[in-house]
């Protein structure tokens, strides 16, 4: 019984993982050049794709490690 | 006039025209009640969640506008790709509470919720109007996706014989809203979503191979647009505006109607936050789209003797639809059109139903007839859905597109200033809720005179911070200043006149419900 809310406390710390995203694509003047091209494509514009991949995955990465959390609470409230 | 593609336009309008009504039968349930009009009756699950809020915030206009500024002003253009990056672990935090307390209370707008929350129907009403506000030129915008498609097939002309297509697609959008409620642009999304993938995945690979690969392509684009131009000397130059439009413009796109009826008609919260790992997939879309500006200027349709009269007329706005054109066949070109023709229908509805749903719940039912039955709103939502989109017509129809593009920049400052009492408000109830009311009036005030010394032509304003420039989205700087103003009269009130609002929620109803 003690183990269940610690076990939620510490999936809170997934979160911290969706502030990535604002890191890798708001900090400008890392990304704002050509080189090294891509298949002819500047690295200005794959790597903005490839973030939108990343964020993807994140997201949903955190959602399945925050998500059983959530389904032990509901768990537990069925039972009482 | 080119009859192919008008025929397959007409056909695939004809098409969801159908649907659109036949939508009013789907998962049934009592249109009289506002809850299963405006919110399909919270049962949307997943799939068609992510169908539903791809078709909603990536509107034609989008489609349109997007690659127009990258063909017009080059790299800038794509902050919407990060825009649309970040905002979806904001919304996987902050929106799932939103639809649990939302829930719980059967709040159908946001401002239902800064109701219940802050116990300030004056507040509840700035958040309602703000909305509106924000909200009706974004719906008239969606016209000028309609109608630059219909002029990329030979359809224009002046006075009403001109207009005739644009009335005609807008009383059968109108039609079937009235009838069917959000389950109408639910279902049509799904075929609108098909089209659009089918017609960009088409361009991102046909189009390259006509003009000799990605490589090429970029190699035509002047280098002062294919990448963003180094900050001068004593300012942060493109550099942060790029960065503040992109995060602004995240913070923002939620607070709107439309995204907030998208989230409240899921039929869970994890609904929610699938969908914040799913919908990156339109962002991806996003992005090939803004590449078809590069790809207009690479194929040179901006210096075709036969396009010159239409790219007068809409400026980069025709960039596209010139690109369909000389690249595609007939047929699919009416395709492509009636995919971004569609496109404009399915956020103008939800758009007009969100609008509606505020109108009725947070002006009409509170200041008109407090004593209305639930029938008599469902009906009055109905009634207020049609006007705003004639609103919105005759908004397109008789003043320059000009004044909708200048009001839609504008509703983007305007709808950040209810952030504070709907995002921050999920969190805490601390705020004082005058000082959310003098915060908002002066984020209001201050991002709109931002706007206004640019002469209205742009949204970044020139911060001066010392000797620094700091070009930054006005939206975001007069955030700052809402929430400055916000938290230190709270701060002050909270000691001098602490008569607070009555919270009408617990911390409980902003989790996982337990039923």
């Amino acid at each position: 019984m003690l183990k269940q809310p610690r076990d939620g406390k510490q999936n809170q710390w997934w979160l911290i993982l969706l502030l990535a995203p604002f890191v890798g694509v708001l900090w400008v003047p890392f990304f704002n050049r050509i080189e090294p091209k891509l298949w002819g494509v500047p690295f200005f514009f794959w790597y903005q794709f490839l973030w939108v991949g990343i964020s993807a995955i994140v997201t949903a990465l955190v959602y399945f490690k925050v998500a059983p959390r959530l389904r032990a609470i509901r768990q537990e409230s069925h039972r009482q | 006039m080119d009859s192919v593609a008008i025929t397959v336009f007409v056909a695939l309008f004809a098409l969801v025209t159908v649907l659109g009504f036949v939508a009013s039968r789907w998962r049934r349930g009592d249109l009289d009640l506002i809850d299963e009009w405006g919110l399909a009756g919270r049962r949307l699950g997943t799939l068609i969640t992510w169908f539903l809020l791809g078709g909603d915030l990536y509107t034609a206009y989008t489609f349109v506008a997007v690659p127009a500024l990258v063909f017009g002003a080059g790299a800038i253009g794509f902050f919407a790709l990060p825009y649309t990056i970040i905002v979806y672990p904001f919304v996987f935090v902050v929106f799932p509470r939103l639809w649990s307390v939302s829930q719980k209370h059967g709040y159908i707008t946001a401002s239902d919720f800064v109701q219940g929350r802050f116990g300030s129907r004056l507040l509840a009403l700035a958040v309602a109007i703000t909305g509106i506000f924000a909200t009706m030129p974004y719906i008239a915008l969606q016209l000028v996706g309609i109608q630059v498609v219909l002029a990329g097939m030979g359809i224009s002309g002046s006075g009403f014989v001109g207009d005739l297509p644009l009335i005609i697609a807008f009383v059968i959008l109108a039609a079937f809203t009235y009838t069917s409620g959000l389950r109408a642009p639910a279902m049509i999304a799904v075929v609108k979503d098909i089209l659009i993938y089918a017609t960009v995945l088409t361009a991102v690979i046909v189009i390259p191979i006509e003009l000799g690969g990605y490589g090429k392509i970029f190699a035509s684009v002047p280098l002062s647009k294919l990448i963003l131009p180094e900050p001068p000397a004593g300012s942060l130059g493109s550099y942060s505006a790029y960065a503040t439009l992109a995060l602004g413009s995240a913070l923002a796109l939620f607070l709107y109607p439309h995204s907030v009826t998208g989230v409240l008609s899921a039929s869970s919260r994890r609904a929610i936050m699938r969908n914040s790992a799913l919908l990156p997939a339109y962002t991806f879309l996003l992005g090939l789209i803004a590449l078809l500006g590069y790809m207009a200027i690479a194929s040179g349709v901006g210096d075709m003797p036969g396009f010159a009269p239409n790219f007068k007329q809409y400026g980069p706005n025709f960039a596209v639809p010139a690109l369909f054109l000389a690249s595609f066949p007939s047929w699919f070109v009416g395709f492509a059109f009636a995919a971004i023709a569609i496109g404009a229908l399915v956020p103008a509805a939800i758009m007009s139903i969100a609008t509606a749903n505020l109108y009725t719940r947070n002006i009409h039912r509170i200041y008109f007839r407090p004593d209305c039955t639930k029938a008599q709103e469902s009906q009055v939502a109905k009634i207020a859905s049609l006007v705003v989109k004639f609103g919105a017509l005759a908004f397109i129809l008789l003043l320059p597109q000009k004044y909708a593009i200048q009001l839609q920049l504008l509703g983007g400052v305007w709808i950040i200033q209810t952030l504070p009492a709907v995002v921050l408000g999920l969190y805490t109830g601390w705020f004082h809720r005058h000082a959310l009311l003098v915060g908002w009036a002066a984020g209001i005030v201050v991002g709109t005179a931002m706007v206004a010394s640019l002469g209205f032509s742009t949204s970044v304003f020139p911060l001066q911070i010392g000797e620094l420039t700091v070009p930054c989205y006005a939206a975001l700087a007069s955030l700052i200043v809402n929430l400055v103003v916000t938290v230190a009269l709270t701060w002050l009130l909270n000691i001098a006149h602490p008569d607070r609002g009555r919270d009408h929620t617990i911390e409980a109803d902003y989790q996982e419900a337990t039923s």
